[in-house]
């Protein structure tokens, strides 16, 4: 499995680095913006100006939304091609079907997290600009509860990006008899995800009091505190409910 | 003798259809063995179950003795009837590779065929011809020192140059005792080399005999008796 992982990492990098690549360096130009001199009084300069900026933020935006979304997207495409013509080829190697279901997982989970470390990087590179621009949003009182709360912000949407590519495998691939079971096991493992995401992020919010979110609105601290407790346990739940899908649905993994 | 592949009563379906029924068939090792039928048949469906790319919807099938799986994919060597290898690989890149997971794959014998084949080394699959494509991907599956070669119509789609060709690579290379599945519908140019047919009708075992008490009995070619059957 570890040849195996070894083989597709490196096939899905030729496609994941020149997005990886165009990420940091348009987050990085954004974040060079600030040192772009005062316009001053000369109207045309700051139109200019205006114009650059607007550009590199929406493609530095676009490009980071891809490095997200890239991860994922290109494991489940190369995961649907093993079940397709080339699986001829890599179901003929000596290995189980769960083994290579599992090294499509963790694959897709490495560039997952990669991609969410990131974008929340560059977003941590950029925020003094972001502050500049609304003051309000990081009053900067708490900054390092503010951090970790974008952290699991940052983590709950990769991980829900995540899930969602493999329901979407899980529904449409061709499992034949187990579909429905595999499915709704899959939509319980998704759910219990998010789950523990959610409670992750409360924990944050009850441990730390982050100082972006209304303190008014949020529930009691002590019980977020408790709740998020459980989200390690139900995180661990999960983890094993995926590894006995993967046991489940690799002997009956086969090719039309 | 021990059989190197044993059905008992394999059955396989897609949906409504059957493509195998009650196959019940033994394969002895040092043979060439054709499997021979209309299209239809389940000679593909038999070759990928033996390989491990299916599971059957009924009885067994035993590769040395085994149910297949790792154990039995390392002394089994599978072509199949398509282009499969991936198409960004260069030949070197398909040799490592085979040369990772099949131990009993021999390296400088495939780097040597390759060579034959006057392929610049560094050259993508997927900018090859198809028939250089079949060429590459049986010269990796025979370049392994198997026990089983499950063969998927190696000789289809290419042209009568390169069927003479595919043909002698695969009668210079396969280990002696070995057996060789081959599955094809082109008999004339292959029953020459058969020591064994065995003929598939509708998901079913019509026959399995030897070539030569095949014609004694019939008195006709392999050729003219499988049209003579299957018309």
């Amino acid at each position: 499995m570890a040849k195996l992982m070894r083989y597709e990492a490196r096939a899905d990098l030729r496609l994941l680095l020149p997005v990886y690549a165009a990420c940091l360096t348009l987050g990085v130009l954004s974040c060079l913006l600030r040192l772009l001199p005062d316009a001053g009084g000369d109207t045309l300069w700051q139109l200019a100006m205006a114009a650059v900026c607007t550009l590199l933020l929406g493609a530095a935006v676009t490009a980071q939304i891809a490095a997200l979304a890239a991860g994922p997207a290109v494991s489940l495409i190369r995961f649907y091609r093993t079940l397709g013509t080339r699986g001829h080829f890599f179901f003929s190697l000596p290995l189980l079907p769960s083994q290579m279901l599992g090294a499509h997982l963790v694959l897709a989970l490495a560039w997952t997290a990669a991609g969410a470390l990131l974008v929340y990087a560059l977003f941590l590179l950029g925020m003094p600009l972001f502050a500049g621009l609304n003051g309000d949003l990081y009053s900067g009182q708490r900054p390092l509860p503010d951090l970790l709360a974008l952290l699991a912000l940052m983590l709950l949407f990769a991980a829900m990006l995540y899930l969602c590519f493999c329901l979407a495998a899980a529904v449409s691939t061709r499992l034949g008899h187990i579909r429905l079971p595999m499915t709704a096991a899959l939509l319980f493992c998704f759910v219990l995800a998010a789950g523990a995401a959610f409670l992750f992020l409360m924990a944050a919010v009850g441990r730390f009091g982050v100082s972006a979110l209304p303190s008014g609105g949020a529930p009691g601290l002590p019980f977020c505190t408790m709740l998020g407790h459980c989200a390690v346990p139900l995180l661990l739940v999960d983890a094993g409910l995926w590894g006995l899908c993967c046991r489940q649905l690799g002997p009956r993994l086969e090719l039309a | 003798m021990e059989k190197i592949l044993e059905t008992f009563h394999l059955s396989k379906r897609y949906g409504a259809r059957w493509a195998l029924q009650d196959l019940s068939l033994g394969l002895e090792p040092g043979r060439l063995i054709g499997l021979l039928g209309p299209n239809g048949s389940g000679k593909t469906t038999l070759i990928k179950l033996a390989a491990g790319l299916l599971t059957p919807t009924a009885g067994q099938v035993q590769i040395g003795g085994q149910a297949p799986g790792p154990a039995t994919k390392k002394m089994t060597a599978y072509l199949p009837d398509r282009m499969a290898l991936p198409t960004e690989f260069r030949a070197d890149d398909a040799v490592a590779f085979y040369r990772d997971f099949f131990p009993d794959f021999d390296a400088a014998k495939a780097s040597e065929m390759l060579a034959d084949l006057k392929l610049d080394s560094r050259q993508r699959i997927g900018a090859m011809s198809k028939g250089t494509q079949e060429k590459v991907q049986l010269c990796l599956t025979m370049s392994r020192a198997a026990r089983l070669y499950l063969l998927d119509e190696p000789l289809g789609g290419v042209d009568p140059a390169a069927r003479e060709y595919i043909l002698q690579t695969i009668l210079r290379n396969y280990s002696e005792d070995a057996a060789v599945l081959l599955s094809t519908h082109l008999v004339g140019d292959i029953e020459k080399v058969l020591d064994e047919v065995v003929f598939l009708r509708e998901g079913r075992l019509m026959a399995h005999t030897a070539v030569d008490a095949l014609r004694e009995e019939q008195g006709m070619s392999v050729d003219e008796y499988f049209r003579e059957v299957f018309r």
